[in-house]
């Protein structure tokens, strides 16, 4: 039997989209919007992990040389007072200062730019 | 549900975005069978379909921020559907080094459809056969009711190739439909 055009057409008039799976519809929510999202993300998980760890370390540290403890704040603070004194340097507050404004620019017309983007149909 | 299912699909985007998980299963609701049936004429597989779906509606719900307001979420799903339809058959011809073709649809109709039922099997299964650039022109022009301009955003062709695409597809579905119904006799024939 030849099939000719009317035919065909008809044919593919009264094709019917067939009906998805009965659980499809629940499957595609449960991944969608009723997924559960977990408290914290694998990395903050990493970062939390690390963070207690190193807190643990410097504890036992501690306890283990009580002494080490007037080390280490003399260290910081050493540390502290030399960054501040380099900080004073009219010339490397002055480029700091650059580099701040700079990168404030660069974010402020990187929102504006989105927000045109988002805004334009 | 009900209560909102009179509302535009800009207002359940919107309302999608918002946090109202309420409103993207209005829109679940809506284009899952669209969606379904072109991944599944594609794919020609029932539980690649499926899968294809849930891929596709989970990429829009991540990416929902970006749809443009003002477009058609309509054009804008069956487009994901298709990308992720076009990704599993890429795979599966990698995997396997051919197209599977996999045919699940086999169930029967009732008694009382099944002459209509056939006509329609049998044309479900030539359009199976074809190339996949004409598969989802028919599948979207004759099924799914769309029109040129939108096949076209769909599949990221210019209109005159999804005009050819679907002459060249029904010529073929027509050849394939044709031989099949002669072999049909030529079998009728041998069994009286």
């Amino acid at each position: 039997m030849r099939y000719d055009d009317a035919r065909l057409d008809r044919a593919l008039a009264a094709l019917t989209l067939e009906e998805p799976p009965p659980d499809l519809r629940a499957r595609i929510l449960l991944a969608t919007v009723h997924r559960r999202v977990p408290v914290f993300q694998t990395w903050e998980l990493w970062m939390l992990g690390g963070a207690l760890a190193l807190c643990a370390w410097i504890v036992a540290a501690l306890v283990a040389a009580p002494q080490t403890a007037d080390e280490a704040v003399r260290a910081t603070a050493s540390i502290v007072g030399n960054v501040a004194v380099g900080l004073l340097d009219p010339a490397l507050a002055m480029w700091v200062g650059i580099g701040a404004l700079a990168a404030l620019a660069f974010g402020l017309s990187e929102s504006a730019l989105a927000a045109f983007r988002r805004e334009r149909p | 549900m009900a209560v909102i299912s009179g509302i535009s699909d800009q207002d359940l985007i919107v309302g999608a975005l918002a946090g109202n998980g309420e409103a993207f299963g209005v829109l679940v609701e809506r284009y899952e069978r669209a969606v379904y049936n072109l991944c599944l004429r594609m794919l020609r597989n029932v539980e690649d379909a499926k899968d294809a779906t849930q891929e596709a509606f989970l990429k829009a719900y991540r990416a929902l921020r970006t749809f443009k307001l003002g477009a058609r979420f309509s054009t804008w799903i069956l487009t994901i559907a298709y990308n992720a339809s076009c990704d599993r058959l890429a795979k599966r011809k990698h995997d396997s080094g051919v197209e599977l073709p996999e045919r699940a649809d086999q169930r029967p109709g009732p008694a009382e459809e099944i002459e209509r039922e056939d006509e329609a099997r049998a044309l479900r299964r030539a359009i199976d056969t074809l190339p996949e650039k004409y598969r989802a022109v028919i599948t979207l022009y004759h099924l799914q009711g769309l029109q040129y301009d939108d096949i076209a955003l769909i599949l990221g062709l210019p209109m005159g190739t999804v005009k050819t695409h679907l002459f060249r597809g029904k010529e073929l579905l027509r050849q394939r439909l044709s031989s099949e119904s002669e072999d049909d006799g030529v079998c009728n024939m041998v069994l009286a």
